[in-house]
């Protein structure tokens, strides 16, 4: 198992555009709204957020878009399943090494972000957990909406699998408000951190299903 | 009719001024289900027409 | 046992037969049965204390609703089947379902949102049943067009079945969230009167239109099914035969 996350980490390392390219647009996009708005007319403190949040929603979408694909359309999907016949470690492998290299920065970048919304330096490591768990959770998600449109196009994947995007978001709203208003944030962190876990251990399950069906 | 709800029929259709929002309602609704069941209807009518000639 | 007990009443030629039968009773007796209720709903029904003559949207809304999300878990017993049995005809139900649920979902969502012109002076609201309507029907545009991008139909059946299942899981999930979510709006939601209990003069209208939906909604399922089975089976020889 070490073994297939260890290679599954390297080949994510070598593609700089799949990692790095999704962490620069999401600085971009989080630089560029206030840019666009008339500071002295809007307070940002008070929906700053939504963009942070939104950024995330978007930018996970776009580093998932096609996890599949390379390992699908060069036989490595078929040497997988001859050695294993599951596709449940390697997607476990795939999809942590994923968020572990993008994710992590996301919401790192995300937390540093949440500063220009007012939250104080103290709350930054709770917002970092949060965005992080959320992450976990959207890549997740959208890593099974990539796996049921393998080589159909990215447009496929965000109609099907977009609505179940939004109650995450829902709970990461939900969660930054606790922060700001300072209380209820472990009720809502351990939602976040027990579905988390069962969505990161059963997700694989599908999406092995799933592309076993692409296989046949 | 002594149960009616509305004493005339242009009141009925009036509804202290909801009527636009009700009726608009359900002769759009209605117009969607039925022509629902006339476009399936008709294709089923085409596929057999096209199964019978491919069949000869 | 039990798997060639499923086998032998799934087999598309009989459900077409069987519908067949059945299929201008069903129809007919649900559009009587919603005349009838639209009918006493909309002339007979009395006024209501709170929201005047308007809340009569509700005998379109209430049974759309329903049927909104029933359709959805319909499709979810035959994507199980699908997955589990491998029944062939499960999966033209989905494909079937699909289309009127989505239509059915849009009635739900069009209806809610013209109620809402007269009650709150706006025709979208924020509030959480009609967001997870929204959603739902996004839900069904999602299944739809993911089984119509592939070639391969019986790859893009499993596909589908796969992603109804996923979708039912969240239903309920979404469903609170949502609800969780809009407590923090001061949203009036859809209510007659006190909310609580809904007078019998409006409740049996209510009901009779509720029945008369169902049925008539079945039976345009029956014709869709009926469709689609013919277009997927239409080599075989048991349709060269039928029709």
């Amino acid at each position: 198992m070490i073994k297939i996350f260890q290679s599954e980490f390297f080949k994510l390392r070598k593609k700089l555009r799949t990692w790095l390219g999704p962490l620069l647009i999401m600085v971009l996009v989080l630089i560029a709204f206030p840019l666009s708005i008339d500071i002295s007319q809007y307070d940002l403190n008070r929906f700053y957020f939504s963009i942070i949040v939104v950024a995330l929603l978007m930018i996970s979408f776009l580093s998932t878009e096609g996890i599949f694909l390379e390992d699908y359309e060069d036989g490595s999907l078929e040497q997988v399943y001859l050695v294993e016949q599951d596709f449940y470690k390697f997607v476990l492998a795939k999809v942590l090494t994923f968020v572990l290299l993008i994710g992590v920065p996301m919401a790192g970048i995300g937390s540093v972000f949440s500063i220009l919304n007012g939250i104080s330096i103290n709350e930054v490591p709770k917002i970092f957990f949060m965005m992080f768990l959320s992450n976990l959770l959207l890549f997740n998600l959208f890593a099974f909406g990539s796996s049921l449109s393998i080589n159909k196009g990215a447009i496929l994947g965000v109609l099907a699998t977009l609505p179940l995007a939004l109650p995450i978001i829902i709970l990461l709203g939900r969660g930054v408000r606790t922060i700001q208003h300072g209380i209820g944030f472990e009720g809502v962190m351990a939602l976040m951190v027990g579905s988390g876990l069962l969505v990161a251990s059963i997700t694989p399950l599908i999406i092995s299903a799933t592309l076993k069906t692409h296989l046949e | 009719m002594s149960n009616l709800a509305f004493s005339s029929f242009s009141d009925f259709l009036h509804m202290d001024g909801h009527g636009v929002y009700v009726w608009s309602a359900y002769i759009i609704s209605t117009f969607i289900i039925l022509l629902a069941f006339l476009t399936i209807y008709r294709n089923i009518q085409l596929i057999r027409k096209r199964i019978k000639d491919a069949r000869g | 046992m039990f798997s060639s007990f499923v086998h032998r009443f799934s087999s598309p030629k009989s459900y077409v037969e069987i519908t067949r039968k059945f299929f201008p009773y069903i129809s007919l007796f649900g559009f009587l049965l919603l005349l009838i209720g639209w009918i006493w709903g909309l002339a007979f029904a009395p006024e209501d204390a709170v929201q005047g003559n308007s809340y009569r949207i509700i005998y379109l809304h209430v049974p759309a609703s329903i049927f909104a999300q029933l359709v959805y878990f319909f499709m979810s017993i035959c994507a199980l089947i699908h997955l589990v049995w491998r029944v062939k005809l499960a999966a033209y139900l989905i494909k079937s379902a699909a289309l009127v649920g989505a239509m059915i979902t849009f009635i739900a969502l069009f209806s809610g949102s013209i109620w809402g012109i007269p009650t709150w002076g706006t025709w979208w609201q924020w509030d959480a049943r009609i967001t997870s309507t929204l959603i739902l029907f996004i839900m069904y545009l999602g299944i739809i067009t993911l089984h119509g991008s592939f070639s391969n139909l019986e790859k893009a059946d499993r596909l589908m079945s796969i992603l109804v299942v996923v979708g039912v899981v969240n239903i309920p999930i979404i469903k609170k969230s949502v609800d969780w979510w809009s407590t923090l709006h001061q949203s009036a939601s859809i209510t007659i009167s006190d909310g609580t209990s809904i007078d019998p003069s409006m409740l049996y209208p209510l009901l009779i239109s509720i029945f008369g939906m169902g049925l008539t909604l079945i039976s345009l399922g029956i014709l869709s099914s009926k469709f689609y089975i013919l277009t997927r089976e239409k080599n075989k020889k048991w349709v060269q035969s039928y029709v």
